[in-house]
C-alpha cells in the first residue's frame, strides 16, 4: 500500500514546497507594496543559475553557493526596486506593467549570460529510509527549506519591530508614514526578503529539472493563484495552506487528466477562488 | 540588394502589419474600454487554428484527424466568427477588477496553449498544422511576400479606419466615458458591463482576423508561433506609443519591429546566436520600464479628442 501511495504523497509534498518557496517572496510584495511582481519567478531562475555557476563551474560547496545566491538575488531585488518600482509607489497597474518589463530584462539577461546550452545541477543528497520507504534527499531539502523560510518569515513579521512596520505598511501605508515609519527603508527590507527567498525555490526545482532560462517563469500563474487564495493579510501559514490545496488539486487531477493538464487544474482552482472571493465580499 | 534580402525585408513588413492588426485590437480593449487582457494571443491562436482546422485535408496517415478542406475565403470568415462567439462566451469576465482580469486572461492564454500543444488529433500538436495554399504553390518567395504586404496593408488600413470610426462614434464615446469615470457613466444610465463586453468581443475578433491571416501567410503553424510572451510584446508596443492612440500603437509596433530587425541583422553572431535573440527582449523590457517610469503616457500620449476624452 505504501508503495502505491508514497510516490503520490512525495510528489505532492515536493510540489507544495516549491510553490511555497516561490510564493513566500511574491506574497510579501503582493501584500506590502501591493502589486503582482511578474518578475518574481525570474529572480528565482537567476538564483538557480548563480548556484549552478558557483557549484559546477567554480567548484564551491553547495551550501556556501546557496547563501551567496540568496544574498545576491536579495541585493538585485533591492537594486531593481531602487531604479524602477520606487518611482511608481501606489500605482498597482503601472507597477504590474513595469514588472513585465523587468521580467523580460532578467529572463533574457539570463538567456544571454548563460547560453542556451543544456545545464543540470547535480547534488548528491543522502536519502532517508524510514521502515522501507525511501524519502529522497531533494524532498528532505525542500521540506527543510520550507520550515526555514516559514519560521524566518513568521519570526520577522510577527516578532520584530521591523515586522510591526511591515504589517503597518501592509494595512495602511499613508497612516504608517504619518506615524513616522520610514516606509522606504522598510520597503528595502521587504524587497531584500522577497528576493532572497526566491533562489531557494529555484534550487529545489532545478534539482530535478534541467536549467533553462524560463524554468521558473512557468510557475507564475500558480504563484499568483496561491497568493490570492491566501487572502488579504500577510500570513505565511495561510499561504502554506493555499499551496497545499493547489498542490493536492494538481496531484488528484492526475487521476482524471493527462500530466500535461496538471497546470490547468491549478488555474481552475484559481478561477474558482476569484469567483468565491467576489461572492463572499458582496 | 539581393532578392533574399528584399524577401527578408518584405517578411518583416508582413509581420509588422499582422502585429499592427493585433495591437489595434488590443487598443480597443485597453486604450478605449480599459479592459486588461493579458491573454490576447489566445484569440490570435484561436483564429489561426480554427482557420487551419477548416482548411486541412485529413489523410489516414496524418496526425491531425479533423479537417474540412475548405478554401481560405470560406474558412476565414467562419474562423473569425467562431472566435467572436468564444470571446462573447468569455466576455462576462470584464466584470472583474484589473488584477483578477490580468490573471484570468493570462490563465486562458496558457490553457489554450496547453490544449493546442497536447491535442495533436485536433491541432497537429508540436509537429504542426499545415494548410495548402494556392498562393504559396504558385508564387515565388518575392512575389508571395509582396502579395501579402498588399493584402495585409489593405486589411490593416481597414481595421485602422474601423477602429478610428468606432472611436468617434457614440459607442466609442460611451466607452471613453466608462473608462474615464465608470460611476458617472453608470449614473447616466449606461450599462457599463454590456459596453465593455462588446468592446472585448470586437477587440478579440480583430485579433482573430490577424491570426487567421498569419496562418495563411506562414502556411504551417506550431503552438510556439504564438508564444504567451507575444501578448507582452503587444502591450509594450501599445504603452510605448501611447495607449488609446491608434497612431501611437502603430508607432510603438514599428519601433519594436525595427529593433527586432536590427537585432537579427547586426547582432547575428554565429558562435553566440543567443545574444541577438535575447538582446531584443532585454532592450524592449528596458524600454518598457523607462517609458512607464519616465513617460507613462507613451511617446505620442493619449489621443486628443475634440470631446476632451
Amino acid at each position: 500500500m505504501t508503495d502505491q501511495i508514497w510516490p503520490i504523497v512525495s510528489s505532492f509534498l515536493l510540489e507544495m514546497s516549491i510553490l511555497f518557496l516561490f510564493a513566500a517572496g511574491f506574497h510579501l510584495i503582493m501584500r506590502v507594496p501591493k502589486f503582482l511582481n511578474i518578475a518574481h519567478p525570474d529572480y528565482a531562475t537567476l538564483g538557480a543559475y548563480i548556484i549552478w555557476t558557483l557549484v559546477v563551474a567554480v567548484g564551491w560547496n553547495i551550501w556556501l553557493a546557496v547563501v551567496i545566491s540568496t544574498a545576491a538575488v536579495g541585493a538585485v531585488a533591492v537594486l531593481i526596486d531602487r531604479f524602477s518600482f520606487r518611482y511608481l509607489r501606489g500605482a498597482p497597474l503601472a507597477l504590474l506593467l513595469c514588472s513585465m518589463g523587468v521580467a523580460l530584462v532578467v529572463r533574457y539577461g539570463i538567456f544571454i549570460g548563460w547560453t542556451g546550452r543544456f545545464r543540470k545541477l547535480i547534488v548528491d543528497l543522502p536519502n532517508l529510509v524510514i521502515s522501507g520507504t525511501v524519502v529522497s534527499g531533494t524532498l528532505l531539502l525542500a521540506l527543510g527549506l520550507v520550515v526555514l523560510v516559514l519560521l524566518t518569515f513568521l519570526f520577522i513579521v510577527n516578532r520584530t519591530p521591523l515586522g510591526v512596520r511591515i504589517r503597518a505598511l501592509a494595512d495602511n501605508s499613508l497612516l504608517a508614514e504619518s506615524f513616522g515609519i520610514d516606509t522606504e527603508k522598510t520597503l528595502r527590507f521587504v524587497w531584500f526578503l522577497s528576493g532572497a527567498s526566491a533562489p531557494l525555490g529555484g534550487l529545489v526545482l532545478v534539482l530535478y529539472r534541467p536549467l533553462t532560462y524560463d524554468v521558473c517563469f512557468m510557475w507564475i500563474l500558480l504563484i499568483i493563484a496561491v497568493s490570492i487564495l491566501a487572502g488579504e493579510k500577510v500570513s505565511f501559514t495561510r499561504l502554506l495552506g493555499a499551496c497545499a490545496i493547489i498542490a493536492a488539486g494538481m496531484e488528484l487531477g492526475l487521476f482524471f487528466l493527462p500530466e500535461a493538464y496538471t497546470m490547468a487544474i491549478g488555474f481552475a482552482i484559481l478561477i474558482i477562488a476569484i469567483i468565491v472571493r467576489r461572492v463572499v465580499s458582496r | 540588394m539581393t532578392t533574399v534580402f528584399i524577401a527578408f525585408l518584405l517578411n518583416f513588413v508582413v509581420l509588422f502589419l499582422i502585429y499592427v492588426i493585433f495591437v489595434l485590437g488590443l487598443n480597443i480593449q485597453w486604450g478605449q474600454a480599459g479592459i486588461l487582457n493579458f491573454g490576447l494571443v489566445a484569440f490570435a491562436m484561436l483564429g489561426a487554428y480554427i482557420t487551419g482546422i477548416l482548411m486541412f485535408h485529413p489523410t489516414a496517415s496524418s496526425i491531425m484527424q479533423v479537417g474540412l478542406g475548405l478554401p481560405f475565403l470560406v474558412a476565414f470568415p467562419i474562423a473569425v466568427a467562431v472566435t467572436g462567439v468564444i470571446a462573447w462566451f468569455i466576455s462576462p469576465i470584464v466584470k472583474f477588477g484589473l488584477e483578477e482580469l490580468a490573471i484570468i486572461t493570462l490563465a486562458f492564454a496558457v490553457l489554450v496553449h496547453i490544449v493546442t500543444d497536447n491535442e495533436a488529433w485536433l491541432t497537429g500538436g508540436t509537429t504542426g498544422l499545415m494548410i495548402t495554399s494556392n498562393l504559396n504553390d504558385r508564387l515565388d518567395v518575392l512575389t508571395y511576400n509582396l502579395a501579402f504586404v498588399g493584402i495585409l496593408l489593405v486589411v490593416a488600413l481597414a481595421v485602422y479606419y474601423f477602429t478610428r470610426t468606432l472611436n468617434f462614434s457614440q459607442f466609442g464615446r460611451i466607452l471613453n466615458a466608462i473608462r474615464l469615470d465608470e460611476l458617472k457613466a453608470k449614473s447616466l444610465g449606461i450599462d457599463a458591463v454590456s459596453y465593455r463586453m462588446k468592446a472585448f468581443v470586437i477587440g478579440s475578433v480583430i485579433v482573430a482576423i490577424g491570426g487567421s491571416l498569419y496562418l495563411y501567410f506562414v502556411v504551417r503553424t506550431v503552438p510556439d508561433l504564438f508564444p504567451v510572451d507575444l501578448t507582452f510584446i503587444l502591450w509594450i508596443a501599445l504603452l510605448l506609443g501611447g495607449s488609446g492612440n491608434n497612431r501611437g500603437a502603430v508607432l510603438g509596433m514599428g519601433i519594436y519591429m525595427l529593433l527586432d530587425m536590427l537585432a537579427r541583422l547586426y547582432l547575428n553572431i554565429p558562435a553566440h546566436p543567443e545574444v541577438g535573440a535575447g538582446l531584443k527582449y532585454v532592450v524592449t523590457g528596458l524600454l518598457l520600464v523607462v517609458v512607464i517610469v519616465r513617460r507613462p503616457e507613451g511617446i505620442l500620449g493619449p489621443r486628443r479628442s475634440k470631446y476632451g476624452g
